[in-house]
């Protein structure tokens, strides 16, 4: 209950402002300003738009196939919040500790696609149905990376337990498993204990450094999920207008980009749970400079949980920024580049992934 | 083989991708940096104009502003105290945007800054910023360089209205009277010329018959110009008399040279018709005169009718009218130099530079046209040749004085 309240309300507050910095960063990025004129630098920007969005009429295209048309924004939305419930976002505070958590969440967040097929198909606009069909053809063909990338941290982890995966990541796995040892790079025969040193060296981009080039590939497949460019072809705005989601309007509109958001955020959430460690402190205990310790506080005690969320969070929003980064620096992919990207080099680097983790997986016991 | 180029090609795509994904963040990443700063405005002088510079372009315009020039190509100012309302400005204007509404005064008003004595109020002054098209003709032109741009590119406005500026600062109050002023001085002058022309109507003949000497075209101008002053002063006494007998309209005197060379050969009567006609202007018969444009000459006659009168007045009392004439000819432009005077004001400075213009009022040209035609006929037919290089400046004044005049 507690964690339903706090995704929605950060939820909300998070892409007011991520809004907000998208736009700054596409303005820096582009030599320009921004909006400067609502507040303070412009912060209350997307404050206005917002209101000025609640009050615009909800205008429903006379052809549109009604009952579609009005519950798809819905749908969207439910399916990526959905999502939010499984994450973990300090050491003792989750929606729910699910143990097949990460199995849901890509269940669960599949079920976007089904909104936005609702969305392009109900519209009865040509634009609408053409984004609509590339969003499907997109997402289920990187999906497949992605799982295949999630696929190699279950293998490392031996779990589907987000809570427990971001445990493994951090200094005080031994309170809940007391046998378990963390060794530099995962590999035991180096004899380097890292259990207790924790920081950067624990996380899973290190303790399988496979996992590096995993992260990659899982942050581009992720992007494409999250429809953002360089995968935007589901909404082009050059060529379709806006997408699945031209026909839209007023409050509707707002919740399908309070999903584009909310989907970069729960990706974002999740590549660090997978592979950035979570609600763990990137800084390792050094002999008796215990730094990792002195940035993350004991789970169950308020310090962890404050530590936990800040160290989630501005992880989390890194790679937002990152995606945004990304976005306002590529250029749109075609549609066959963007699908030879996903078949012919993607998911052939997974499978091999896959293959090697499991190999990683028998240096590490 | 072929295979194995695939392969080279298919590890080379991604090195490539690796490579250039990496570059573009690097030259992103670099904008996202500079952006903490803002570009410098410079000059396209400055050596550096053409570097690349990376800060933030934006100049946030109501707050801030790039430098532009005190005297760019913006919104144009008039000072009207430094104003001799001698209305080139708006002759030269090619959108005819400046109205200007001259008031002649009875005595000098006043020096501008330069020192150039002012002898006209502006009843009216208004330049109309949506119509102008900011060549700064205007300001080249203007005399006492009282009209000039200024550094003010915004003026937007929710009405057209609004752009239309008046610079005139007088009151209709003022203007009334002033006008009543002038009403009462032009009586009196009428009355002084009546007198003289009494009294000088017999050198008027003896003028006539230099004015033939003189030669052909326009004689009756020239002549006046080279030394031929005696001709002059039968004209204004021959003013005096249209004046007198055409109470209709101060318009139609203000053709009085046409009236002054029928008077010279003897017929009268050809004078006031014209008169006649020149204040009826007619359009119509413009396009087919246009070539006979030079006749134009007549025109002005009509503007300087007023200044005239006026000049003529003070002139008459002192009886020197014609000096007023010579001194304004340095030699070369001894026609030109007449008509200057006569319109002193507003004339007299203008003919050069608007002949580029005199070609549009050409409807008005015809009219007088025919007339000075039968008035040149009727003296000596040589003149036309010299009327023809007169009349483009001629024609510029008629349209702006007919208006003016018919207005007041
Ligand atoms: S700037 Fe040009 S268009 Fe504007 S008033 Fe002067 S002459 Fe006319
Ligand atoms: S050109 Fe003549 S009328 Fe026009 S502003 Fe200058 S002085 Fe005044």
């Amino acid at each position: 209950m507690y964690a339903f309240l706090f995704f929605l309300i950060f939820l909300l507050i998070y892409t007011v402002f991520a809004v907000y910095a998208e736009r700054k960063i596409s303005a820096f990025i582009q030599d320009r300003y921004g909006p400067m004129e609502t507040g303070y630098y412009g912060l209350l920007q997307t404050v206005a738009d917002l209101l000025k969005l609640i009050q615009k009429e909800d205008i429903v295209p006379f052809k549109a196939d009604k009952k579609l048309f009005k519950p798809a924004p819905v749908i969207i939305f439910l399916a990526v919040f959905a999502g939010f419930a499984v994450l973990p976002l300090t050491s003792d505070f989750a929606g729910s500790s699910a143990q097949i958590g990460i199995f849901y969440l890509l269940a669960i967040v599949s079920l976007d696609v089904v909104g936005i097929l609702m969305a392009g198909w109900g519209s009865n606009s040509k634009y609408a149905l053409w984004g609509a069909m590339r969003s499907v053809a997109q997402i289920i063909s990187y999906e497949i990376p992605l799982g295949l990338m999630v696929v190699c941290v279950v293998m490392i982890s031996q779990t589907l337990n987000l809570q427990e995966i971001t445990y493994q990541q951090s200094i005080w796995w031994n309170q809940i498993n007391p046998e378990a040892e963390n060794y530099l790079f995962g590999i035991k025969a180096l004899g380097i204990e890292t259990t207790n040193v924790g920081g950067i060296l624990t996380w899973n981009i290190l303790r399988s450094p496979l996992m590096l080039i995993g992260f990659v590939i899982f942050f581009i497949s992720s992007l494409a999920e999250s429809n953002r460019a360089p995968f935007d072809i589901p909404e082009a705005e050059s060529e379709l207008v806006g997408g699945f989601h031209t026909e839209y309007s007023g409050f509707r509109w707002a919740l399908i980009m309070l999903s584009e958001y909310g989907m970069m955020l729960l990706v974002s959430f999740l590549a660090v749970i997978l592979f950035l460690g979570g609600w763990n402190s990137f800084l390792p205990n050094i002999g008796s400079v215990k730094l990792a310790e002195w940035t993350s506080g004991e789970p169950g005690t308020l310090a962890g949980h404050l530590w936990g969320a800040f160290w989630m969070i501005s992880k989390a929003l890194f790679l937002v920024a990152v995606q945004m980064w990304v976005r306002w620096t590529y250029p749109r992919l075609r549609l066959d580049q963007l699908m030879n990207l996903s078949w012919k080099y993607l998911t052939p680097a997974s499978i091999l992934l896959v293959l090697l983790s499991a190999v990683w997986r028998l240096l590490m016991i | 083989m072929e295979a194995a180029d695939d392969m080279k090609g298919y590890w080379r795509n991604i090195r490539t991708a690796v490579d250039t994904l990496k570059t573009g963040l690097k030259v992103t990443a670099k904008h996202m940096k500079d952006a903490r700063t803002q570009r410098t405005a410079i000059v396209p002088e400055a050596d550096n104009y053409f570097e690349k510079q990376n800060a933030i372009f934006t100049v946030q315009y109501p707050k801030e502003k790039l430098p532009v020039p005190d005297h760019g190509r913006y919104k144009l100012h008039n000072e009207i105290d430094d104003c001799i309302v001698c209305d080139k400005c708006a002759k030269v204007c090619p959108v005819d945007c400046i109205d200007i509404i001259p008031l002649r005064a009875v005595e000098e008003i006043g020096k501008t800054s330069d020192g150039t004595p002012r002898r006209i109020y502006a009843e009216k002054f208004n330049i109309d910023m949506a119509k102008c098209c900011f060549c700064g003709l205007c300001t080249t032109v203007c005399p006492t360089e009282c009209l000039t741009m200024t550094d003010e590119y915004d003026f937007s406005a929710y009405d057209f209205e609004e752009h239309n500026v008046p610079f005139a600062n007088m009151t209709p109050l003022e203007i009334l009277q002033k006008k009543k002023e002038l009403e009462e001085f032009n009586k009196q002058k009428e009355a002084a010329k009546a007198l003289k022309r009494e009294e000088v109507v017999p050198e008027e003949k003896a003028a006539s018959g230099a004015k033939p000497k003189v030669g052909a075209a326009k004689p009756a101008f020239k002549p006046r110009v080279p030394g031929a002053k005696p001709k002059v002063v039968g004209k204004p006494q021959i003013p005096a008399k249209k004046e007198g007998e055409e109470p209709s309209g101060e318009e139609s005197q203000s053709k009085p040279k046409p009236v002054f060379k029928p008077r010279v050969p003897g017929a009268k009567p050809k004078v006031v018709v014209k008169p006649e006609m020149s204040p009826g202007k007619a359009a119509e018969e413009e396009s087919g005169q246009e070539p006979k444009s030079k006749p134009k000459p007549v025109v002005r006659p009509k503007v300087q009718p007023k200044k005239q009168e006026s000049e003529e007045s003070n002139e008459t009392s002192d009886k020197a009218p014609r000096p007023v004439i010579k001194p304004k000819v340095p030699g070369a432009k001894p026609k030109v130099v007449v008509k200057p005077k006569v319109p002193t004001k507003k004339v007299a400075e203008e003919p050069k530079e608007q002949e580029a213009k005199s070609k549009p009022r050409p409807v008005m040209k015809p009219k007088v046209q025919q007339k000075k035609d039968e008035a040149n006929q009727s003296e000596s037919k040589t003149e036309l040749p010299k009327k023809a290089a007169r009349p483009v400046i001629k024609p510029k004044i008629k349209p702006k004085n007919t208006d003016s005049d018919k207005e007041e």
